[in-house]
Formats: C-alpha cells, sequence, structure tokens
C-alpha cells in the first residue's frame, strides 16, 4: 500500500524525528551530567530539611496518638524510599567550588533521618517516638540553617 | 434518501460516523471512492478502515499505522446510504457489509464473561 | 429520582471529583512555599475548567453527538489524530498517577505490601467498572471525594489569616526570595493550572452527557451544575492552599506523600480526622482513575466510530471495553516498573500542561462554530472566556519545559 515515494518520505520525517530526539536527550544529559553548584547543594539539603520535619511531624503524631501505629509505620516507609535518595544524592554530589564545610555538616544529619526512618519499623520502633519526634526537630533545624548559609552566599 | 439534494462530500459525508440499520455505530468514512461516468466523476463507495485512511495521514505515521494495524478496508457502495444527517445512515446490517467485524469479535469473546 | 435530587446529586458529584492527586501534591506544596500567593491561579483554573467543561456539555446537548467525533468532523483525520494521542496520553499518564496514589493509600490504611496492592487495586479498578453501573460510579466515588471535606474543616479550626487569604486570590507580583524563588513561583503556577484544567474532566464530562441523553433543554442545568459543583470543588483546592500555608509551610514541610496531606487532618481532629482524610482521598484519587481509564476509552472510540458506551453492555462495545481495561492494565504495570508515583504525578503534570492547548483548541473551535451549533454556539461571552484561556494555557504550554529545567524539576 505504501508507496516508495512515501517510506522515502517517512524516512525523511523519521530522521528529523530523531535528530530532535537525539538533541532533546543530549541536552537532558548534559544538564544533569553539570557539576553541582551551591544551589543544587542547597535544593538537597532543602529536600533533607523537609523530609526530618515530615519524620517529626509522624512522629509526634503517633506519641500524642492522633494517628495510629500502622499509618505511621507505613507512612514512614513510603518516606524512607524518597529520604534513601536523597541521602544518595548528597553522598554523590561532587560541589563546584567545593564546599566541605557545609557537606561534611549535612551528611551525618542525612544518615541520622534514614536511620530514623528506618528505625520506625523495627518492632518496638515507635515506643520512643516523642524522643525521636525531638531529634528529627533538632535535625530539620540543623539543615534549615545550612539552608540558609546557602541561600546568603 | 432524505438528505439535501447538494450534498458537500467533505464537510458532511468524509470523517462522519457510519450507522447500520439497527443504529450501530460501524465506523467512520475514512474515504470516498469515485468513479468515472459519462456526466462526470461519481461516489461509488465510502471507504472503511486503515487501508483508506493511511493515504490521508503524513508518510511516516502511513507507514507506522500499515505496520500497527495493517492495510485492510471495506468499501460500503453508495447504494446503501439512505440518510445524510448527523451521522451517515445506511440501510443494511454492520454484518452483511462487513463493517463493525472486530467489534463483534471481541464482543463474542467479552461475552464469555460473567455479567458482560 | 425528581430534577433538583438529580441536580443537587450532580453538584455534589462535580465537587467530590474534583481534587485529584497531581492537583492535591501541587496545592499543598504551593502553600507551603509560597503562602497564599497562589490563589489566584487557584480561582482561574477553577474557572477555565467551568469555561471549557459547559462548551464541551453544551456541545453534547444539542449536537447528541460525542465532542470528538466532532473534532474528526471539523478538523479532519491527522489533527484529530494529534488531539486524540495528545489527551490519551494525559489521560494514561494521570490513571497511572491515580492507581499509585490508591495503592499508597491503601498502605497507610491497611500496612500491607505496596506492590500487592497495587495489583490489587488494578483488580479493583477492572471489578468496579465491569460490574457497577455508571450511575452508581458517579455517585459513589464523586461523594465519596466529599469526604475531603475534613480539610476544609481542618483550616476553619487552623484560624487561618483571612485577610492573607482574600489578598492571595489577587493577581500581584510574588514576594519571593530572588530570581530562583521567582521562577519556582512561576513552574507552580504553571503545574496548578494544568493539574486543575485536566483535559479528561471535559471529555468525559460530555460522554457523560450524551449517556445520560441531555437535550438543549438541559443546556441551562449543564451550566448550573459546572459553575456550582466546580465552584465547590475549588473550595477544597482553595482549603488545600491554605493548609500548606498554615500547616505545612511552618513545620517546614513541602508535602509530596497523600499520606503527608493525612498528617494535617489528624493534628486537627486525631485519628477519626486521619481515616476520613485518607478514605476521602482514596475516593477522589479512584474517581479520577476511573474517569481516566473511561475518558481515553470514550476519546478512542469516538474518534474511530466504534460502538461506545458505559450503559452498554461490555460485549456490545467491545473495543471500547478492551480500551479502558488496557488503560488500569497498562497503569498498574507502569507503577509497578519501580517508578515513583510521586514523581509520575509530576511528569504527568509537566507533559499535560505542554499538550493542553492541543486538547482544548478543538472543543473551543467546534463550540465556535455556527454551521454545527446553530444558535447554541459560543456567545460574546464564552467567546472571550474561551480564546483567553487558550492563550493562558498555550503561554503555560511553552513555560512549561523551560521552568522544569530550570527550576531542577520543581524542587528551587
Amino acid at each position: 500500500m505504501t508507496t516508495r515515494l512515501q517510506r522515502h518520505r517517512a524516512l525523511r520525517e523519521a530522521l528529523v524525528l530523531i535528530v530532535l530526539l537525539v538533541a532533546a536527550v543530549a541536552s537532558m544529559v548534559w544538564v544533569s551530567q553539570r557539576p553541582a553548584g551551591p544551589d543544587e547543594l542547597q535544593i538537597s539539603v532543602a529536600t533533607l530539611r523537609s523530609q526530618a520535619a515530615e519524620l517529626q511531624q509522624t512522629l509526634a503524631a503517633s506519641a500524642e496518638a492522633s494517628v495510629n501505629p500502622r499509618f505511621a509505620r507505613s507512612h514512614a516507609l513510603q518516606l524512607a524510599k524518597s529520604v534513601d535518595a536523597a541521602r544518595k544524592e548528597l553522598e554523590g554530589m561532587a560541589v563546584q567550588p567545593p564546599l566541605p564545610p557545609v557537606q561534611d555538616e549535612a551528611r551525618p544529619l542525612a544518615v541520622q533521618i534514614a536511620s530514623a526512618v528506618h528505625a520506625v519499623q523495627q518492632p518496638d520502633g515507635l515506643r520512643s517516638a516523642s524522643a525521636a519526634a525531638a531529634g528529627q526537630r533538632q535535625v530539620a533545624n540543623r539543615l534549615d540553617a545550612i539552608e540558609a548559609t546557602l541561600k546568603n552566599r | 434518501m432524505t438528505s439535501p439534494r447538494r450534498i458537500d462530500l467533505l464537510r458532511d459525508v468524509l470523517d462522519h460516523e457510519i450507522v447500520d440499520a439497527d443504529g450501530i455505530a460501524c465506523g467512520m468514512v475514512d474515504d470516498i471512492e469515485f468513479v468515472a461516468t459519462p456526466n462526470g466523476p461519481a461516489v461509488a463507495a465510502l471507504l472503511v478502515g486503515p487501508g483508506a485512511w493511511l493515504t490521508r495521514v503524513p508518510s511516516l505515521v502511513a507507514v507506522i499505522g500499515e505496520w500497527l494495524f495493517g492495510r485492510s478496508r471495506v468499501s460500503v457502495p453508495w447504494e446503501h446510504v439512505v440518510d445524510i444527517s448527523e451521522v451517515i445512515r445506511l440501510d443494511a446490517k454492520a454484518a452483511d457489509l462487513r463493517l463493525g467485524r472486530l467489534d463483534a469479535k471481541v464482543g463474542r469473546w467479552l461475552a464469555k464473561l460473567p455479567m458482560s | 429520582m425528581g430534577k433538583a435530587a438529580e441536580l443537587f446529586l450532580g453538584i455534589l458529584t462535580a465537587m467530590g471529583g474534583f481534587v485529584e492527586i497531581g492537583e492535591l501534591t501541587f496545592t499543598l506544596d504551593g502553600g507551603a512555599h509560597f503562602g497564599y500567593q497562589l490563589l489566584w491561579v487557584t480561582a482561574l483554573g477553577t474557572l477555565g475548567i467551568m469555561v471549557y467543561c459547559e462548551m464541551a456539555g453544551r456541545v453534547a446537548a444539542v449536537k447528541r453527538r460525542p465532542v470528538f467525533s466532532l473534532i474528526r468532523e471539523r478538523n479532519g483525520f491527522t489533527a484529530a489524530l494529534a488531539t486524540l494521542l495528545a489527551a490519551n496520553i494525559v489521560n494514561l499518564l494521570t490513571c497511572t498517577a491515580e492507581i499509585g496514589g490508591v495503592a499508597l493509600i491503601w498502605q497507610l490504611m491497611s500496612g500491607w505490601p505496596y506492590r500487592a496492592l497495587l495489583v490489587a487495586a488494578m483488580a479493583f479498578f477492572l471489578l468496579v467498572v465491569w460490574f457497577m453501573p455508571f450511575e452508581w460510579i458517579e455517585r459513589v466515588f464523586g461523594l465519596g471525594g466529599l469526604l475531603m471535606i475534613v480539610f476544609i474543616a481542618a483550616v476553619w479550626t487552623m484560624g487561618p489569616d483571612w485577610g492573607e487569604m482574600a489578598a492571595g486570590f489577587v493577581p500581584r507580583p510574588p514576594q519571593v526570595q530572588g530570581p530562583r524563588d521567582g521562577l519556582l513561583y512561576a513552574y507552580f503556577a504553571v503545574a496548578l493550572m494544568s493539574s486543575i484544567m485536566l483535559p479528561y474532566e471535559t471529555y468525559f464530562y460530555a460522554s457523560g452527557g450524551i449517556e445520560d441523553d441531555w437535550k438543549p433543554s438541559d443546556i441551562s442545568l449543564n451550566r448550573f451544575v459546572v459553575i456550582v459543583g466546580f465552584g465547590l470543588g475549588a473550595l477544597l483546592s482553595v482549603a488545600l492552599v491554605a493548609i500548606g500555608a498554615e500547616f505545612f509551610g511552618p513545620h517546614r514541610i513541602e508535602p509530596q506523600l497523600p499520606g503527608t496531606a493525612a498528617l494535617a487532618a489528624a493534628a486537627q481532629f486525631g485519628k477519626l480526622g486521619l481515616f476520613i482524610a485518607l478514605l476521602g482521598m482514596f475516593f477522589a484519587f479512584a474517581g479520577a482513575a476511573i474517569e481516566t481509564a473511561l475518558s481515553g476509552a470514550y476519546n478512542l472510540a469516538q474518534f474511530a466510530g466504534w460502538p461506545w458506551g458505559k450503559y452498554k453492555k461490555p460485549r456490545e462495545a467491545g473495543r471500547f471495553s478492551l480500551t479502558w481495561i488496557a488503560a488500569f492494565v497498562v497503569g498498574t504495570l507502569v507503577v509497578m516498573s519501580g517508578i515513583d508515583p510521586v514523581k509520575v504525578v509530576e511528569y504527568s503534570i509537566v507533559f499535560s500542561v505542554v499538550v493542553l492547548p492541543f486538547t482544548y483548541f478543538p472543543v473551543l473551535m467546534v463550540a465556535n462554530d455556527r454551521r454545527i451549533m446553530g444558535e447554541h454556539a459560543n456567545g460574546l461571552l464564552a467567546k472571550v472566556l474561551g480564546w483567553f484561556f487558550l492563550v493562558a494555557i498555550t503561554v503555560t504550554a511553552l513555560a512549561a519545559i523551560p521552568l522544569f529545567i530550570l527550576t531542577h524539576g520543581g524542587r528551587g
């Protein structure tokens, strides 16, 4: 049914599409491969700050019995995925220009959030929810301060 | 036929829904076939199916479309058209004109399931 | 059922079906970041969806023909095919996000494994749409979504700054901390607009009108249901923005998950508030999943001239039925591949913005066309509003991808 002329035209159209697709993918790869700057570090810190605050809120709600343990565990489990991703992102970030004091301060805080969110899954993970919530509030506050420092550079 | 004497084929027929004698939708007018007559070209049939619309799309879409859907096409003789209004009404059942066969096939398969 | 009761139920159904997972996420997050400064976008988006749903409903009532058939009749095969592809890709992405959202809600309620719940969600949707009559589907999920009123109640008890809230409805340059924040504000405005104006609402609404056998005499009813129902639905959106501003912002939380939203209700009303919020979100997301799957099937069947309709038995509309079944199956498989449902939500909204103009332009053209609509064609007001929103969504479509890139995927 399709004639030779149509197939030639189709090939030309396909080539144009492929070139556009390759250009789009190449630019996406270029953007993602660019070395991270202070802005990217700030975004990563902000993400972790939000997650710490959310974990704190979940633990506090559990301690106050405004949420049931099943919800608290399930929500922490769902949050854990994003926390692990954010922690890995921060670990692997090579910031240009380097900001070792900032990253060195943020990394252990990220580990604390990850440990806390996974600890909720333990059988007695919610026993000291109140204390854990207070801990996460401190983590969130420190990350907030780091974020403010980066923003004001 | 209850249609007006002057019919704009592009506006009133092409890409319109076809409905059979039982009022069941059985495709769209994907193309129109003409035949040469001493009085000039006349409508011979309505064409329905991938084989009809493949000729109307950009080449790349046509090649992919043919690969996906094949090139089958059903020719509905113009004599079967009894009304041209919101839809194109035919005087025969879809099955008799080889229209909507895939829908009928899928329907028979689904009929094996409960409450279908 | 009396006309008044039907009208009342229609309004409540429109209200309960207004919010879905994308809109929930972006309204809460937008409120957390920018307080009430995005409220005018919520209002604008609501007006936009009212305009286009009214138009599509009027077309359905006057022509007693589906919108997609008319799009093909008027614009030809290739243009209609482009619209079909655009609309159905958006439908599939949205359906996928809602299926993921439902599984997340069920996990929060049951503690069961997420992937098992995805399969359960797919089975649930297949069974519901197969066995449940269309009217029941509309009513159950629309009215169930009204449980999200718990968020309105939560805002009330939070004692928001009403003055600041009112000021948020007036469009003005945002108060932001620098150009990066300004770009993020623009991104949220674009995403919010898109999430409110998702095209499935329009096409599903019009197809439903034909299934309910609307006539020209139903045009006023259609207008009333759209304005009042969506207007009340917008109250839910406003409440979500307020919760973002009053609860999540001060707590420095950027909500991404449905469970996060439920925390706000729990903070005000304890376990009862939590339960109602989760149930309300379940009905809202499930309703959206069903509507997007059916909308995709309606679009394809109407474009191709297949028998279609939820009032028909599945065997009487074979390929139509197969299409909505495929939507649920493919959507579930996509989420099961491990893609983060939160990411699916984000990508679905961003992609929707880009294709929105392709889905709305044909509706406007058909409704404007006196040859097709006769005396019921768009009047001056509908024309002006229709063109205004088409330009607005075209501008947002052009800005969406650059903003997504410049804001590091909406993260700042």
